[in-house]
């Protein structure tokens, strides 16, 4: 099966990883605790906690882009079909696009693309 | 060509709404709701006037019939009374505004698509179209239940209704792959054609799952539970719009299932069916007793309703069929009307309690009797069509020899009919006790509220509506393959 | 040429892992972990898409679902105060019944799915070439094509746009948040019904 690389490729990875991760388990020294645990901040205190809250508008992006995600998954089938469908199946794709522009304008003029 | 029109006009309208609404500042933006309704009211004059009642589409995957027309005229004056009841509050004319409630354009703009959502929903005709038209009728409203943003308990009914509903979508797709898998079609003629006959044991798990999806946007009773918060939590507005179209919308989804797919099946399922109506119409006739929250009350009222409805599939089609649609009919104009009330009480007082509603019959008297006549008739009170609607869903099962269940029926009329003067002795009877301040007036609620009360009070005595949906069902089964 | 037993343990061994992944994600309390947990699961059900020769599918699973649904999943997270869910005690009743409702589904169903003989079964051979076939009947407007849904597809996600970005946005309150029409009565009597409004019952006489 064509696939064989695939998963060769998967197997090579993950034992890349966890054989890195097992290793220096293996051989570093541990002893955690104090200092250590502190989140990094480029050697100053750091204030507060690590868990912070995001802004509102990550999730909006996310939510966009999410959106876009699936007009763009549903277009690569009509790009390997566009040849034989022709104008009519160009139109229809046209439509649709038309469709999710519209909410981009949307998103667009309600401020949702403005970084705050 | 021309029966899609109806829907393009609609789904034009929602664009024009939502470009216009980008362009235009808080003060013209009153003019969104207008062109709602005009958008609306031209799509159904279309509909009225040139719309053949059947025709097909798109290789006959958009398909009209006679029954999908009357289902389609109802989603439309649904979502026409629901704008018209939306305007004050959404406009800041309420003498109490509920807060929160901004973003106009894309109010109506997504309450027309989810109406899009619904006419492709009886137009469809393969498990695809099916299900995208039911997600695209049913996204609006978790929308629309959530937004209240200032408000936890709207936001609560927003969650709890898309939870509930993806869970529920799950059931309906995971029938669907079922069903595909059983029959290698998503045509829903060539389904119920490879379907009929032997049966396998796969097809009755999908059943059930599809009619447990269908369960829940009915609010059939143990799949009921998101009814009550949501209507609470929910704009009241919103929760009107609710109360008649995602019942609307579940009922059509029924109908494409029951009738289109598992057709022959349906027989096998009479003790099924008539228990989930008993229990339906007991357990929201029994909690609705005890509700204080006029919104929460009218939950358990729908509840019980759906109960109702459900006596219709009992039949045989060309009786049930037309019982079911008129008192869909009935349904909404009643429920619409104590709406327009509760709406209108809530704008000006903004006050939801049963109790609060004591001595409107001196304040307002008009709106009081508009109120009482939409109660009575949900109640079912002789000269009122509520009365006629029961009346025809109540023979069928008796006719289809379910007299156990229509004595349950009758009972829990009753039983309703209790609850429902509970509203009416506040309004009328309960002694005023403090000077209540005379509430305004609202001409677009009053306006509703008249236009409804009509057609409540008439509908049942005027034999010529049931005629026609009557006819309509005759017609439709004649154009359904092999009876 | 990877013989029918190794495909079989593959599948086998796939599943496996997406039912474990699928209860992790359910029961971590760290949400973080469990929505990494959901994107493991997400991503070997793509292998399991890929062996069912959906090779489309596995395609649109991983760009979609994972690339998208489960970033999605931790600016949600992120958005909320604390990482660690609530502790929520069901009722022991609840837990039981909710229990034994589950099992009886999940027994009732895959009864009723191994007493099936699915006509799909029966076709041999992989489909050619899907996404030619895919992209073919999206667009088709004849009696097989599935334009209908396609075209309402992008209604659907038109609505989530807006309903994401209405119920998300954060907003500053708008100074005049309706069109008052220049009504100054109104406003008065809004302020004092809106305080009025405001008190809740139980905190003291207005």
């Amino acid at each position: 099966m064509e696939y064989i690389f695939v998963l060769a490729m998967v197997g090579l990875a993950a034992a890349m990883v966890g054989g890195g991760l097992f290793f220096s388990r293996l051989v570093a020294p541990h002893n955690p605790g104090g200092n250590k645990s502190v989140p990094y901040e480029c050697g100053e205190q750091p204030i507060g906690q690590a868990w912070i809250q995001f802004n509102v508008g990550y999730y909006l992006f996310g939510l966009l882009f999410l959106v876009f995600d699936v007009e763009a998954a549903l277009m690569y089938p009509w790009a390997v079909v566009f040849r034989s469908t022709g104008l009519p199946g160009l139109i229809e794709m046209l439509i649709f696009v038309l469709v999710l522009v519209i909410g981009l304008i949307y998103a667009w003029r309600k401020g949702v693309l403005e970084w705050v | 060509m021309s029966i899609i029109i109806p829907e393009i006009i609609v789904l034009a309208t929602a664009f024009a709404i939502l470009i216009a609404d980008l362009f235009m500042n808080e003060r013209t933006r009153v003019y969104l709701a207008p062109a709602a309704v005009a958008g609306l009211l031209l799509a159904l004059a279309v509909m009225v006037v040139h719309t053949p009642a059947s025709g097909a589409l798109i290789g006959g995957r958009f398909t009209m019939d006679a029954a999908g027309w009357w289902f389609k005229i109802l989603f439309m004056i649904s979502a026409l009374i629901a704008v018209l009841l939306s305007m004050d509050t959404l406009d800041g004319r309420a003498r109490v505004r509920v807060r929160g409630m901004g973003f106009r354009g894309e109010y109506y703009s997504i309450l027309l698509f989810s109406v899009v959502g619904m006419m492709f929903l009886v137009s469809a005709r393969d498990l695809a179209t099916l299900f995208v038209s039911l997600e695209l009728a049913t996204l609006p409203l978790f929308v629309l239940a959530a937004w209240r943003r200032d408000d936890p308990k709207s936001g609560e009914a927003g969650l709890k209704y898309v939870v509930l509903g993806a869970l529920a979508s799950a059931f309906i797709v995971y029938g669907f792959g079922i069903l595909y898998g059983l029959t290698q079609s998503t045509d829903l003629e060539t389904i119920a054609q490879r379907l009929a006959g032997e049966r396998a044991p796969a097809f009755w798990l999908a059943a059930a799952l599809v009619l447990a999806g269908a369960g829940f946007k009915l609010t059939i009773v143990p799949f009921h539970m998101w009814a009550a918060d949501v209507y609470q939590g929910a704009p009241t507005p919103v929760t009107a719009y609710l109360s008649v179209g995602s019942k609307a919308a579940g009922l059509a989804f029924a109908f494409q299932v029951f009738y289109r797919i598992f057709g022959d099946a349906l027989p096998h399922w009479d003790m099924l069916i008539a228990i989930f109506a008993a229990l339906t119409m007991t357990l929201g006739n029994l909690v609705a007793i005890v509700q204080h929250d006029i919104k929460r009350f009218m939950a358990f009222s729908a509840i019980s309703q759906a109960g109702y409805f459900l006596l219709g599939f009992l039949g045989a089609a060309e009786e049930g069929v037309p019982a079911m649609l008129f008192y869909l009919l009935v349904y909404i104009f009643s429920n619409l009307a104590v709406f327009a009330c509760i709406i209108w009480f809530e704008n000006e007082t903004g006050k939801g309690q049963i109790e609060d509603y004591r001595g409107l019959s001196l304040s307002n008297p008009l709106m009081a009797l508009g109120m009482t006549l939409a109660l009575f008739s949900l109640a079912g009170i002789p000269p009122l069509s509520g009365f006629v609607g029961k009346f025809f869903l109540f023979s069928i099962a008796s006719k289809a020899g379910f007299h156990g269940l229509v004595a349950v029926a009758a009972v829990n009329s009753t039983i309703s009919l209790y609850y429902y003067l509970r509203v009416v002795r506040q309004m009328y009877i309960e002694p005023v006790d403090e000077r209540v301040p005379a509430p305004g007036s609202s001409v677009s609620i009053g306006l509703s509220l008249a236009l409804l009360s009509v057609p409540v009070a008439i509908l049942g005595i005027l034999p010529t509506v049931y005629e026609g949906i009557h006819a309509a069902t005759i017609a439709w089964l004649a154009s359904m393959p092999q009876g | 040429m990877i013989s029918s037993a190794v495909y079989t343990v593959m599948f086998y061994g796939l599943s496996a892992a997406v039912i474990l992944l699928a209860v992790l994600a359910v029961n971590l309390r760290q949400l973080l972990r469990a929505a990494l947990a959901l994107m493991g699961m997400l991503s070997l059900s793509a292998g399991l898409y890929v062996l069912l020769h959906a090779e489309f599918l596995a395609g649109v699973q991983v760009l979609v679902y994972i690339g998208g649904i489960v970033v999605l999943i931790v600016f949600a997270i992120m958005l909320t105060r604390s990482s660690e869910l609530l502790e929520d005690h069901p009722r022991p009743l609840a837990q039981v019944l909710g229990a034994l409702l589950s099992m009886f589904f999940l027994f009732v169903a895959a009864l009723a799915l191994r007493d099936t003989r699915f006509p799909v079964q029966v076709q041999t051979g992989p489909p050619v070439d899907d996404v030619r076939q895919i992209g073919l009947l999206l667009l088709d407007r004849g009696a097989t094509g599935y334009l209908v849904p396609f075209e309402l597809l992008s209604l659907l996600l038109l609505v989530a746009i807006i309903g994401g970005t209405v119920i998300a946005r954060k907003v500053a309150p708008p100074k005049q948040p309706f069109t008052t029409g220049g009504d100054a009565r109104g406003e008065t009597i809004t302020e004092s019904a809106r305080t009025q409004r405001d008190i809740v019952p139980g905190e003291g006489a207005p």
